[in-house]
C-alpha cells in the first residue's frame, strides 16, 4: 500500500460523511459550472453577432446616452466605408422587432444573396425574393408564430408570405424572421436607414489598421465594434453578469469551504487516538500534514469532478427542456479546469486548520482519547 | 559501554508539579536486554516508558536512548521511527486497513518501495504465524490476532528497542502465553532489547531483569 492510497481510502471511512460533503462542496462546483458555461454562451453569441459569416468587425450608430439606445444609421455609411483602404466588403442588415399574434418577434432585414453572412442555411421551401413581400422564417418561429410554408402573416398591414425555413444552428437566430432589407426598412418606417453594418478587409490586412482609420475619420458618428467590450452596454453587462457569477460562486465556495473544515475537523476528532498512535510509531508532522490534508482534498476533488459532470449535464438539460430559451452556454475546458482549481483551493484551505491541528497533537494524550 | 538505554535522575512532574510521576530515576540497560517494569498504579511504569520512546518529554535529568538525547526534542519522529517499534495493552490497529497494510503503516518513513514494503510486511506477519489472515480487516480477528499484528507493526523498521506496554493486559492467559513466547522469540532471535511494563508477576519473571517502581521511583533494580 502506498500513502497516496492510504489518503484515498481514509475518506470513505465514514462514507455518508464523506458522500455528504462531496454534495456540500459539488453543489457549488455545479452553480460554477453552469454559470460559467451560461456566461461563455453570452459572451461567444455576443461575439458571434459581431463576426456573422466572418466579418472582421460590425459598423452601429452612436449610443444615445439618455435612452441607452442604439440608433440605426443611414446607408449611405456603406459607400463611405466601403471607400476606406482595405474594406473588401460590406454588409447592411436591418434588426426589427414587430408584434405578431400576440408575441414579439425579431425580424431582420438584408440582401436576399447575404443570408450565409448569418449562417442561414434553407431547410424547406426557398429563400426569399427582392420586391416581392416574402419572408423566411426560423425553424424554432415555426413553433413559436404556429406557421408554416405557403402561410401568411400580416405586419403593418401587408401580408407576407412564409416561402421558406432556415435553421443557423443559433437558438436566437432561428427563432427570428428574414426578409429584404428595404421590406423590413418600410416595416419598420425606417427607410433608408441599417441597424448595422458587417465589414470585411482585405486578405493579409491589418484589421486594426483599418478599424483606426474608420475611428480617425467618422468616430464621431458612428461605433466601430470589433469585441464584445467595445460595446458600451454590453461590456456594462457582462461585468455585472460576471459579478453576479463569482459572487454565486464565492458564496458557494465558502460554503463549501466551512462544510469541509467541519468534515475534517470531526475526522480528526474521532482519529484522535490512531494519530497518537501513527505519531508515536515515527510519523512526523508534515506527514501527519500531508495525510489530513490529501484526505481533504481527495472530497474536495471528487467534488469538483462530480460537480463539473452534473453541472454539465445540468445544462444540457436546462437547453433541451427549453429553460435556456435563446441562450446556447459554452462549455469550455477553462470552466471546468477553474471548477477543479477552485476545488483544490477549498480542499487546501478547508485541510490546513485540522491537518495542522493533528500535528499539533501530543502523542501521549492524543493515545489516552476515547 | 554498552547501554542502549541512560537515564540520570530523570523527573517528570504533571498538573504544575502536585504530581511527582518521576522523581530522580537513574537506570542503564544494556543492548538486546529483557527488561521487565512492575508496580502499582501511578508508580511511574507507563511514564518511564513513554519518556523513553520519546513520546514525553522530561523535566529534568538525562535521559540517552539509542546515542539520541530525548531531552533535546531533536530528530524526536525519526528516532520513533527507526529505534523503537511500540506494541500497547490494546493493539490500537487502524480498522479500515487489512492487517499487512496496518504493519506496512510504520514504514512510510522508510525508504522502500511499495514492493519491499509489502514483502516485509508479509515476513513479519509470518514471524508471528498470521500469513493466512494477511487480507483481512483488524476486526475479524481475536484479541490475541490483534496483538500479535502490533507486535508485527512493532517490529517493521527493524528498531533496536521494544517497548511494550502491558501487551498481555486484555488477554486471556492463553493468549498471554502465546504473546509473551512470541516476544521472548523475536527478542531472542533478533536481538532486540525488550523493555516491558506488565502487572502480572509470572511473566515479570521472564525478563532478564525486573525493575519494580513505588511514587515515581525505583525500589528494586
Amino acid at each position: 500500500m502506498s500513502f497516496l492510497k492510504l489518503i484515498f481510502k481514509n475518506p470513505f471511512r465514514k462514507r455518508s460523511r464523506a458522500i455528504l460533503s462531496i454534495l456540500g462542496i459539488g453543489i457549488g462546483i455545479i452553480t460554477i459550472v453552469a454559470l460559467g458555461s451560461i456566461m461563455n454562451g453570452l459572451v461567444t453569441g455576443a461575439e458571434d453577432n459581431i463576426h456573422v459569416g466572418g466579418s472582421d468587425f460590425m459598423i452601429i450608430g452612436k449610443m444615445n446616452s439618455s435612452s441607452m439606445e442604439v440608433p440605426t444609421i443611414s446607408s449611405n455609411w456603406t459607400s463611405k466605408i466601403n471607400n476606406i483602404s482595405g474594406v473588401n466588403k460590406v454588409t447592411e442588415v436591418y434588426y426589427g422587432v414587430v408584434f405578431v399574434d400576440g408575441e414579439f418577434i425579431y425580424i431582420d432585414g438584408i440582401d436576399s444573396d447575404k443570408i450565409s453572412v448569418n449562417d442561414l442555411k434553407i431547410i424547406n421551401g426557398t429563400n426569399f425574393r427582392e420586391g416581392k413581400n416574402e419572408i423566411i422564417i426560423g425553424k424554432l418561429a415555426v413553433d413559436k408564430l404556429n406557421k408554416t410554408i405557403n402561410d401568411t402573416i400580416t405586419m403593418k398591414g401587408k401580408e407576407l408570405k412564409i416561402v421558406g425555413i432556415f435553421e443557423s444552428g443559433n437558438p436566437a437566430t432561428d427563432g427570428e424572421i428574414y426578409s429584404s432589407l428595404p421590406l423590413v426598412q418600410d416595416i419598420m418606417n425606417d427607410e433608408g436607414n441599417v441597424s448595422v453594418l458587417f465589414v470585411k478587409v482585405d486578405k493579409g490586412v491589418d484589421v486594426k489598421n483599418v478599424t483606426k482609420s474608420i475611428e480617425d475619420k467618422y468616430g464621431k458618428n458612428i461605433s466601430v465594434i470589433t469585441t464584445i467590450t467595445d460595446m458600451e452596454g454590453s461590456n456594462d453587462m457582462m461585468s455585472m453578469l460576471n459579478g453576479v457569477k463569482w459572487g454565486i460562486s464565492l458564496l458557494a465556495i465558502i460554503v463549501g469551504g466551512i462544510g469541509i473544515i467541519n468534515t475534517m475537523i470531526m475526522s480528526v476528532y474521532e482519529r484522535t487516538k490512531e494519530i497518537g498512535v501513527l505519531k508515536s510509531i515515527g510519523w512526523s508532522k508534515k506527514r501527519i500534514v500531508g495525510m489530513i490534508l490529501g484526505e481533504s482534498i481527495v472530497i474536495t476533488l471528487t467534488a469538483g469532478i462530480i460537480g463539473s459532470i452534473a453541472g454539465a449535464v445540468l445544462v444540457k438539460l436546462m437547453v433541451t427542456s427549453g429553460i435556456l430559451e435563446g441562450m446556447e452556454p459554452v462549455l469550455s475546458i477553462s470552466i471546468f479546469l477553474e471548477a477543479i482549481a477552485i476545488s483544490l483551493i477549498v480542499g487546501i484551505i478547508g485541510g490546513l486548520y485540522p491537518a495542522i491541528k493533528a500535528s499539533n497533537l501530543a502523542p501521549t494524550e492524543a493515545m489516552r482519547h476515547e | 559501554m554498552n547501554n542502549i538505554v541512560e537515564i540520570n535522575n530523570l523527573k517528570k512532574s504533571y498538573e504544575n508539579g502536585n504530581i511527582k510521576a518521576l522523581n530522580g530515576v537513574d537506570l542503564s540497560i544494556k543492548k538486546g536486554e529483557f527488561v521487565s517494569i512492575i508496580g502499582p498504579s501511578g508508580s511511574g511504569k507507563s511514564t518511564l516508558l513513554n519518556m523513553l520512546g520519546a513520546l514525553d518529554i522530561a523535566d529534568e535529568g538525562s535521559i540517552n536512548v539509542a546515542k539520541y538525547d530525548l531531552r533535546s526534542g531533536k530528530n524526536l519522529s525519526n528516532f520513533r521511527a527507526n529505534e523503537i517499534g511500540f506494541i500497547f495493552q490494546l493493539h490500537n490497529l487502524i480498522p479500515n486497513l487489512s492487517v499487512i497494510e496496518n504493519v506496512e503503516i510504520p514504514m512510510f518513513t522508510s525508504k522502500l518501495s511499495n514492493k519491499e514494503r509489502r514483502e516485509r510486511a508479509s515476513y513479519l506477519l509470518d514471524l508471528v504465524g498470521l500469513t493466512e489472515k494477511a487480507y483481512l480487516k483488524p476486526t475479524q480477528l481475536s484479541g490475541g490476532e490483534r496483538q500479535r499484528v502490533a507486535i508485527s507493526r512493532a517490529l517493521a523498521n527493524n528498531p533496536s528497542i521494544i517497548l511494550a506496554d502491558e501487551p498481555t493486559g486484555s488477554l486471556d492467559s492463553k493468549n498471554s502465553k502465546k504473546i509473551m513466547d512470541q516476544l521472548i522469540k523475536l527478542h531472542v532471535e533478533e536481538n532486540v532489547t525488550l523493555i516491558m511494563v506488565t502487572h502480572d508477576l509470572n511473566i515479570a519473571k521472564l525478563a532478564d531483569r525486573s525493575i519494580e517502581f513505588l511514587d515515581g521511583e525505583i525500589i528494586e533494580n
